[in-house]
């Protein structure tokens, strides 16, 4: 599979409709031949991101909390990806989350979100988008260390971009 | 109270617990993958971990309504081994509840 970096045109189109930005990025590359309504996302957390110096002082883990962002992140991505939807939104509920192992910062990480529901989406009509839920797994090495079902809240936005359209019938037929 | 039989035990073990609970086709698992004889925490097999293997007691112990004390390493070697041995753990519990009613 194909891993596309934030240096590329594609993925840094993708990475820009988040609004999340460096250091609270937690996306640094995407494979686009995603299943449907699913996107593929990679991330290594820097081992010289600050917060590591205290979690923990000699022990470096990644906090839990970053790796279900990192989820709702690969969420957003799955959204603009599948369904050409990029709306400002916030994470407005983690179920089932579990984290089952330690992650280590210089570790690689891939995300997968899987969208599940979305109440309120019908998708590229200009239709508007509210509730979206995904089941979310982070990989190391191709073992399963975390999961959660996250939900995000989505403001309530025409959602046309057909220049995204190309972009989901590619991943559909991936 | 429900009356289980072991064909009922098993489908719920390989549905609700194992697969369902656990996501396992986030894994790349199936249903249909989910033999009498699939390992559960081996590397053979599914490889679960031990957060994965708590998940199962708590599953069980909800889906049957049984109380499992003295959780311990031989406790999992014994009766998480294979999806048979969970089913025959879940099997003789039930029957001693059955008894001592």
């Amino acid at each position: 599979m194909r891993s596309i970096t934030q240096d590329e045109p594609r993925c840094r189109a993708i990475l820009e409709a988040l609004r999340q930005r460096p250091p609270f990025l937690f996306i640094d590359a995407l494979d686009f031949r995603s299943p449907p309504a699913a996107a593929v996302a990679h991330f290594t957390f820097p081992e010289e991101a600050p917060y590591f110096e205290g979690h923990f002082p000699g022990d470096p883990v990644v906090p839990g909390v970053l790796l279900v962002e990192a989820m709702a992140q690969a969420t957003r991505c799955a959204l603009y990806l599948y369904l050409g939807v990029s709306a400002p939104g916030y994470l407005v509920r983690i179920e089932g989350c579990r984290f089952q192992k330690l992650v280590r910062p210089g570790e690689r990480l891939t995300l997968r979100a899987t969208i599940e529901d979305a109440e309120g989406l019908t998708g590229w009509a200009g239709t508007t988008v509210r509730m979206v839920g995904a089941r979310c797994t982070v990989f190391r090495s191709g073992k399963r260390v975390a999961r959660a079902r996250v939900t995000l809240h989505m403001e309530a936005l025409p959602v046309p971009l057909p220049e995204v359209s190309d972009t989901s019938n590619k991943s559909k037929g991936g | 109270m429900t009356t289980w039989t072991e064909g009922a035990i098993r489908d719920a073990i390989c549905n609700t617990v194992l697969f369902e609970g656990l996501e396992l086709d986030g894994l790349g698992v199936k249903l249909e993958d989910l033999k009498g004889e699939t390992m559960l925490l081996s590397e053979e097999g599914l490889a679960l971990d031990s957060v994965d293997a708590l998940e199962i007691i708590v599953a069980v112990q909800k889906v049957f309504g049984l109380s499992i004390p003295n959780l311990d390493t031989a406790f999992f070697e014994k009766n998480l081994r294979t999806v048979d041995t969970l089913v025959d753990y879940v099997v003789a519990s039930l029957n001693i509840t059955f008894e001592t009613a």
